[in-house]
């Protein structure tokens, strides 16, 4: 038997996946983002009109994009931060570090939608646990959930509940694999902990930064479960975000070509944000062994 | 090799093709919107006694009908008889549903055992397109240990009854808390705005296709509840509705609201996580001498485009809707929902539940909320983001309304066209 023909048949099943759950939805859905189409009937072509509603007639469209930039510019970098500190705690453990490693695991195996069920109590204003603390101190807090204002902050307090998931154990693997020579060198130059973590940790480290910074970012942009659960886009419109004004679009009002002409917006703009992130990483981002 | 190759490729053929066969050809399917009510019950027992060929219930979850009935009838696999409780008109207008009228013609079937009002429900461009099954309505519910304690003697017949009582009840704790109201005009399934607005003679719609939510019923409707709730304190009520949840946790049932529009299912709700609340049921309060108003869904059965044999789906829909059904429904089920079935509803058998007569003469008054069927989950999100956007920021109203009149109108506009393209197609 052709080893390449045995190859193929073991294939088979996944390019058949491949091609009907990915290759197909994909050109299917650019077509009807030209298309007025609600599912059961045929799709009506409309030609760009969807894409020029939804970038000069809807201001929906501004507001969720604006919600989840401001969302990925809180998330990300106190995420990446957060998990980094606790790597380099975790790191500085010489016995029973595995017991914090799986302590702080733990917590990232929630589900999204137990998660925001629990949370949705912890930010409850009256007998929500943050409150209770707050009022412990004398503080005053704020409504949470119910306050445009206070609504994004507290699903970005929320997400640092999995900074001791699988972001903290890269980071720890990463700290872990620096040769041990570079800070003995750096010490006996004169160089100082502080020092160091600057100029060796933090270069050595850069490609987990970098990578997590884009996986981070179309995490963000794609962020749903939370509010969908917890706010339903309110109040005031404060947690609408992209992804759950896409799926309103689709499975509420069941305008599916809109809602695929957001989906494609959607794709260019992360493209363009993880661009720009390669290019920037030229200049951060230090890969041992490479020019 | 070879025996091991063509076994895999067996079992693929194998999995693909039982994937793709119906398991009893003869058996038709029924999907039933699930509900909490008799997961036991399966309304095609009785017919299947009595039936020459059977029908298989499927209790699919509410909260994925809609999705599961699309693609089922989208990939030409429907169930053979669907039921919903979201506007028919949706449904029909997108030429996804059967019409039943040469199947009403053909038995000579008595619409007239059905309310007059639901059955109006069923229509979409004067054809037939589903059966009323069953109907609920909202109330006005009061909490009567609240009342005795506070000595308040009497009952509230108008929404001014209602602000002066609420007063009365309305309870703030040492660092200044709201714990408990008198009433929440933004908290509940039935909004205060819109059945001040029907009280008023707003229609919300002219013609069929113009959107009218700036208008001066609607802001005063809209001004009315902005100023009862700044009136106790926007954050206070924030923050107590930030304490409700579900089942004991809901408002009224906790005792924190002292009054409230309802639906009938409350006193079975009651009932089981909160037995020891008093409450009394009257009709909802009337604004500046209006009649009461009330709003009443409606729970229907179709057959979706694409069924094996229409009329064995009709058969088993006038089963449905007869009275014998509805009563063995009735006996062998604690259900909360009416009978669209004149006779059933009316049946001394429902006086069972607390206050039917209350929730009955509510129904004669009931408004429904399909009000632009073409658009109607967008009229809703708008017409709920304006209340909100009114009592929560500092916007003009008419600027708020005058946005949430044109998105709405857009969106009618654009499935009016859409309507009228696959119309055309049709007739092609």
């Amino acid at each position: 038997m052709n080893k390449k023909l045995l190859v193929t048949i073991f294939l088979f099943p996944w390019i058949i996946g491949f091609i009907g759950y990915g290759i197909y939805p994909i050109i299917i859905s650019f077509y009807y983002s030209l298309c007025h189409y609600d599912v059961l009937q045929l799709p009506m072509f409309i030609g760009f009109n969807n894409y020029y509603d939804i970038l000069f007639n809807d201001s929906y469209f501004w507001k969720s994009i604006t919600n989840t930039f401001i969302y990925t510019l809180f998330r990300v970098p106190t995420n990446i931060i957060l998990s980094l500190i606790l790597a380099i705690l975790i790191n500085q453990v010489s016995k029973g570090s595995s017991i914090f490693r799986t302590a702080y695991f733990i917590p990232s195996l929630v589900s999204g939608v137990a998660l925001s069920v629990i949370w949705m109590w912890i930010f409850n204003p009256q007998i929500g646990l943050f409150n209770i603390l707050l009022k412990f101190f004398g503080i005053s807090g704020p409504m949470w959930l119910q306050d445009p204002n206070w609504s994004k902050p507290a699903l970005v307090i929320m997400s640092f509940w999995s900074v001791g998931g699988g972001r903290m154990l890269i980071f720890l693997a990463g700290l872990r694999n620096i040769p041990p020579k570079l800070y003995e060198a750096f010490r006996l130059d004169g160089g100082n902990s502080f020092q160091s973590f600057f100029h060796i940790t933090l270069p050595m480290i850069s490609p987990i930064i970098f990578l997590w910074a884009i996986i981070e970012v179309i995490a963000s942009m794609q962020v749903f479960t939370e509010a969908f659960i917890m706010t339903k886009g309110g109040p005031l419109d404060s947690t609408l975000f992209y992804n759950l004004y896409l799926y309103n679009k689709a499975f509420q009002d069941f305008n599916m070509g809109y809602a695929s002409a957001l989906a494609w917006l959607l794709l260019i703009i992360t493209f363009a944000i993880t661009a720009f992130q390669f290019k920037l990483s030229k200049k951060y981002v230090y890969y041992e062994g490479m020019q | 090799m070879k025996p091991i190759i063509f076994s895999i490729l067996g079992f693929y053929y194998f999995i693909f093709v039982y994937g793709c066969t119906s398991s009893d050809e003869k058996t038709l399917v029924y999907w039933s919107v699930g509900s909490a009510t008799n997961d036991n019950y399966v309304h095609s027992d009785l017919f299947n006694k009595i039936s020459d060929f059977k029908v298989q219930t499927v209790s699919v979850p509410w909260t994925e009908y809609d999705k599961k009935t699309l693609t089922a009838i989208l990939s030409g696999n429907p169930p053979d008889i669907m039921s919903q409780f979201a506007p028919l008109k949706t449904w029909a207008s997108r030429k996804s549903l059967i019409s039943l009228n040469s199947f009403i013609e053909e038995d000579n079937y008595d619409t007239t055992q059905f309310f007059k009002f639901l059955w109006d429900e069923m229509k979409w461009e004067n054809k037939i397109y589903g059966i009323p099954i069953n109907t609920s309505s909202f109330a006005f519910f009061c909490n009567t240990d609240i009342f005795n304690e506070l000595n308040i003697k009497y009952i509230p017949e108008s929404w001014d009854d209602v602000t002066d009582i609420a007063r009365r009840i309305n309870k703030f704790d040492d660092d200044g808390n709201l714990i408990r109201a008198g009433f929440l005009p933004n908290y509940g399934n039935f909004m205060t705005s819109n059945v001040i607005g029907w009280q008023l003679g707003e229609k919300y719609i002219v013609n069929g296709k113009d959107i009218k939510l700036n208008t001066p019923f609607v802001k005063e409707s809209f001004l009315w509840v902005r100023d009862f709730v700044h009136g106790i304190g926007l954050n206070n009520v924030l923050q107590l509705m930030g304490s409700f949840g579900f089942a004991e946790q809901h408002g009224f049932i906790s005792g924190k609201i002292g009054m409230m529009i309802l639906d009938n299912s409350f006193p079975k709700l009651i009932q089981k996580y909160n037995p020891s609340l008093s409450y009394k049921v009257i009709p909802i309060p009337s604004y500046k001498n209006s009649k009461s108003v009330s709003s009443a869904g409606v729970w229907w059965v179709g057959i979706p485009k694409g069924v094996k044999d229409p009329k064995k789906s009709w058969e088993f829909i006038k089963f449905l809707a007869s009275t014998e059904n509805q009563l063995d429904y009735l006996v062998k089920t604690d259900e909360s929902l009416f009978s669209a079935n004149k006779v059933a509803a009316y049946d001394s058998i429902n006086y069972k539940f607390p206050y039917y007569d209350i929730f009955m003469d509510q129904l004669q008054v009931g408004q429904s909320p399909s009000i632009v069927p073409l658009a109607h989950d967008v009229f809703w999100r708008e017409y709920k983001m304006a209340e909100e956007r009114i009592i929560m920021s500092d916007k003009d109203v008419d600027e708020i309304l005058e946005t949430a009149e044109k998105n709405v109108q857009s969106s009618l506009d654009k499935a009016l066209e859409y309507y009228k393209y696959m119309s055309n197609k049709l007739d092609e």
